[in-house]
């Protein structure tokens, strides 16, 4: 800097005007003689622009959030605010604490900042308090519901799941957090017993969201992950909130078992009523199953008025077969006869066993002569069968039709003169009984 | 006891006495200015005896010694690191030693930078262009290598004393 001690006062004075309003002026120029106070006043109006300069910066800084900036040293300038810097970096800090789970943080002497940071820590732990304890009502509730051994799950009112316990989680295969939040029938209650698709209007959990009413249901399915079936029994209750169907608790029960043992129970039923009706010789129906055959299509019969026939058989000299063959080849016969005669006959026809060598034939909605022409066919396909077993087979038919006046009995006993009828005209024919 | 000639520390927590017997009426805290009064008493007679880098190493080992001791008998050092740290701080600010905030913790590294605001040894000081927390330094350090079983380097690089508003630590594992 050139010029007298008035011109270089008159720059200081500029630079300082300039510091004052803000500005950051040039550093000034001297180049004067040394040692002067003229000297020691630029120089310490230069280190007053350098710190301005590096306040400016460092403030500019942290003002855009940049907390990492270094912070110039022996700028006297800057100290209060690179204590806000390491009150501000010592926040971010906390705040990642906090982050992380730390709710024990605290912040101290920081004004009304504190109060408020300290608030929302009080109202985080708050927070956490109400969610452990929720917690732990939860596993309480998962323990009990465990220890019944029952599947529990819990619906909201839009039919998603809230709460699956381990039980329910060990039958279906499925984890609580799998199926958390999702619509639950779609998934697990998908498909009916008979594989037919499972409506959500059908679905009976879902309709106690619908109507607030309890439903029980003993035979049901559920679809476990593995897309297997797991036949259930459940019930299904609604939650009330102020009177209004908040979600539902479905408690169901693993019915395999149960199921098993009845279809079992049932298996063995069908084979004693199989049994109790069945010829075991010939396995053609026994007298006891045309006996209740008969009194069914009498009554049906006289209900539609349709006629009704019968039609008795017997062996013809039945007892020189069991005599000249045994009575093994006799049992052969037996049986061969069953065979041939039920192939001709209708599935509505019932043939049976009467006993000994005597069958006899129920034909429904067919009249007397329809019935002779059907024993004639039999007659025929008797006498023209090989029987391989023995040397000729022939069989006498006696048939009848139901009249107005007949009950079973009087039906059978006419059946039974035609068939007698039969054998005195020389066996191996058809005698044909009206009514009376 | 305490004037046994020794060539290692042999203090221990219960040296400091019971406080609440000795002083039932006077009670267990003093001012600071008592407190400086003893600590530049000290330092000025280290310093001279023993010349300024002598002194802090000195002023440095006793904090250290003090900073263990405090570990071992205030803080809680089952706690994870930066918990620790919180307790610590909240511990400090108890005692009236000082506010520590944590402005960065790298937990792989284990270096930290810690400060202290109000702190005991300086806040107030004049300014000289030094930093004068040598017997922090040391108390940080003995606090940090308790806990974890490992050394620290603990440097102040700021301090009122240099011009701040608040002490700067940065603690490195040695």
């Amino acid at each position: 800097m050139e010029g007298s001690p008035e011109q270089t006062l008159a720059r200081v004075a500029d630079a300082l005007e300039g510091l004052l309003t803000g500005s950051i002026p040039d550093k000034l120029e001297y180049s004067g003689a040394s040692g002067t106070d003229v000297e020691n006043l630029c120089a310490a109006v230069n280190q007053l622009i350098d710190m301005q300069a590096e306040a400016r910066e460092f403030m500019l800084s942290l003002s855009e959030g940049r907390l990492d900036a270094d912070a110039p040293r022996g700028n006297f300038l800057i100290s209060p605010f690179k204590q806000m810097q390491s009150n501000l970096r010592h926040l971010v800090w906390q705040t990642g604490r906090i982050a992380q789970g730390d709710l024990n943080q605290h912040v101290d002497f920081l004004g009304e900042f504190s109060d408020s940071f300290n608030s929302m820590i009080a109202s985080l732990r708050e927070k956490r308090a109400i969610e452990e304890a929720l917690e732990a009502s939860e596993k309480r509730l998962k323990d009990i519901t465990s220890a019944l051994g029952e599947g529990v799950y819990m619906l909201d009112s839009e039919g998603q799941l809230v709460f699956l316990n381990p039980a329910a989680e060990r039958m279906l295969g499925w984890s609580e957090e799998e199926l958390l939040g999702k619509t639950v029938h779609g998934i697990i209650h998908s498909r009916k017993p008979d594989g037919s698709r499972y409506p959500d209007d059908d679905c009976l959990a879902l309709q106690t969201l619908e109507s607030g009413m309890i439903v029980h249901v003993q035979d049901d399915i559920f679809i476990r992950k593995d897309d297997s079936v797991l036949p259930v029994s459940f019930i299904s209750t609604p939650i009330l909130e102020y009177g209004i169907v908040s979600g539902a608790v479905v408690a169901f029960h693993d019915i395999t078992t149960r199921k098993n043992f009845q279809e079992a129970l049932a298996r063995a039923n069908a084979l004693l009523e199989q049994q109790a009706t069945t010829d075991a010789l010939t396995g053609i129906a026994n007298r006891r199953r045309f006996d209740d055959a008969l009194i069914k299509e009498i009554s049906r019969a006289g209900r539609h008025s349709e006629p009704l026939s019968v039609v008795m058989l017997d062996i013809d000299h039945f007892k020189a077969v069991n005599d000249t063959y045994g009575h093994h080849v006799g049992d052969l016969v037996l049986t061969k006869l069953a065979q041939l005669v039920s192939a001709l006959l209708r599935d509505e026809d019932l043939f049976a066993r009467w006993g000994g060598e005597e069958f006899v034939v129920l034909l429904p909605q067919t009249p007397l002569a329809a019935g002779a022409e059907m024993a004639e066919r039999l007659r025929r396909a008797v006498e023209n069968d090989g029987f391989s077993s023995v040397d000729k087979l022939t069989c006498s038919f006696g048939v009848t039709s139901l009249g107005p006046d007949d009950d079973e009995k009087s039906l059978m006993e006419r059946t039974d003169q035609a068939l007698y009828k039969a054998k005195e005209s020389g066996r191996n024919c058809v005698t044909a009984e009206e009514c009376y | 006891m305490f004037r046994e000639e020794r060539d290692q520390s042999q203090f221990e927590w219960k040296d400091l006495g019971d406080i609440t017997v000795g002083r039932p009426n006077l009670g267990p805290t003093t001012s600071v200015a008592v407190y400086r009064l003893m600590q530049y008493t000290m330092r000025d007679v280290l310093i001279k005896d023993y010349g300024v880098e002598r002194a802090d190493a000195l002023l440095f080992e006793a904090g250290k010694v003090a900073g263990k001791a405090l570990c071992r008998n205030l803080l809680d050092t089952k706690l994870e690191p930066e918990a620790f740290i919180s307790d610590l701080s909240e511990k400090l600010i108890g005692l009236s030693v000082g506010v520590l905030r944590v402005e960065t913790a790298d937990l792989d590294k284990m270096e930290f930078i810690l400060t202290v605001a109000e702190d005991l040894d300086c806040s107030g000081l004049p300014v000289s262009d030094e930093t004068v927390c040598n017997y922090d330094e040391g108390f940080i350090a003995g606090i940090l290598e308790e806990f974890s079983g490992i050394e620290f380097n603990v440097r102040e690089v700021d301090c009122w004393a240099s011009g701040e508003r608040i002490c700067r630590f940065e603690a490195r594992a040695a």
